[in-house]
């Protein structure tokens, strides 16, 4: 405390800018999750999709999923597209403030097994 | 003669770090591991850990990684269509399809994880392991699809696990 009232007023004010920096690199950034855009494939997909988003993200903490929209830094946009063979897992996360996109991963799955591997993944090494 | 000596020490200290570097540049930093797709139209790009590597999947030759792990990709026309893991320094050599080790974690450390995705631990990556140092010369990776997905899947019918 002593040492404290020791400081002089600009140290003091350093410190604390670089506390508020501190914070702010660790907060995770908040994440919405819009409902699944489904393009001929069946609704239980998307829940099984999302269940998984949700226990990968969980386990790997790097973000922090919200229920609101209005709350949420980023969202991770959804999409199980059908094609000849299978469906394309599609994964865009943009800026919740402008729409801007960050990135965007598209991966094949034969059936819906392979969405472990591919949401483990795209957990694990994208969603920041 | 004790002149000649100290004039020619640093030199030859030189020569022996350069041969040093070229031998690890031989071993290690010229090395390539040569990525092929099992799909003859080939006209994929790619990755390696993350970033592109070569543009075709025709003579792509990948430098090896400073790190023990290699995650292949192949992408065309923006989809990722398959991965090779290649992981050097432990097990045994094998190309066996197996479950990635961060499916075995997730699993272990999921509770109460619905049946239907605990039925999925059968993972479709390809992993591969290799006992020496030094990555295999050659991987393929598996682009086409499974024997199983030409009878296609029923995406648009009810999940049957649930």
């Amino acid at each position: 405390m002593l040492y404290l009232k020791c400081m002089s007023l600009s140290v003091r004010k350093i410190l604390l800018a670089l506390l508020i920096c501190a914070a702010a690199a660790c907060a995770k950034p908040r994440v919405y999750l819009p409902p699944v855009d489904l393009q001929g494939v069946h609704p239980d997909y998307a829940e099984r999709l999302v269940a998984l988003v949700r226990q990968y993200v969980a386990v790997d903490k790097h973000v922090l999923l919200v229920d609101n929209a209005q709350q949420s830094d980023k969202k991770l946009q959804l999409r199980l597209i059908r094609e000849k063979h299978g469906v394309i897992v599609a994964f865009e996360m943009r800026k919740s403030k402008d729409d801007s996109l960050i990135w965007a991963y598209r991966h094949i799955a034969y059936d819906a097994n392979y969405f472990i591997p591919i949401v483990s993944r795209v957990s694990k090494e994208k969603i920041r | 003669m004790r002149m000649r000596f100290l004039t020619t020490a640093p030199a030859m200290a030189h020569l022996f770090a350069f041969a040093m570097l070229a031998c690890c540049a031989v071993l290690n930093g010229c090395a390539t591991v040569k990525v092929e797709v099992d799909d003859s139209r080939e006209g994929y790009a790619i990755y390696c850990n993350g970033k592109k590597v070569c543009d075709n999947s025709e003579n792509c030759e990948v430098p090896v990684p400073s790190g023990d792990e290699m995650y292949l990709e192949a992408e065309k026309d923006g989809v990722v269509y398959g991965e090779a893991v290649i992981h050097r320094g432990d097990g045994g050599y094998t190309t066996q399809t197996l479950a990635p080790r961060g499916t075995a974690e997730i699993a272990a450390k999921t509770v109460g994880m619905p049946l239907g995705i605990a039925a999925g631990a059968i993972q479709p990556l390809e992993y591969i392991t290799t006992t020496t140092e030094y990555f295999p010369a050659e991987v393929m990776i598996p682009v086409m699809p499974p024997d199983s997905a030409v009878s296609a899947y029923p995406w648009d019918q009810p999940d049957p696990s649930k």
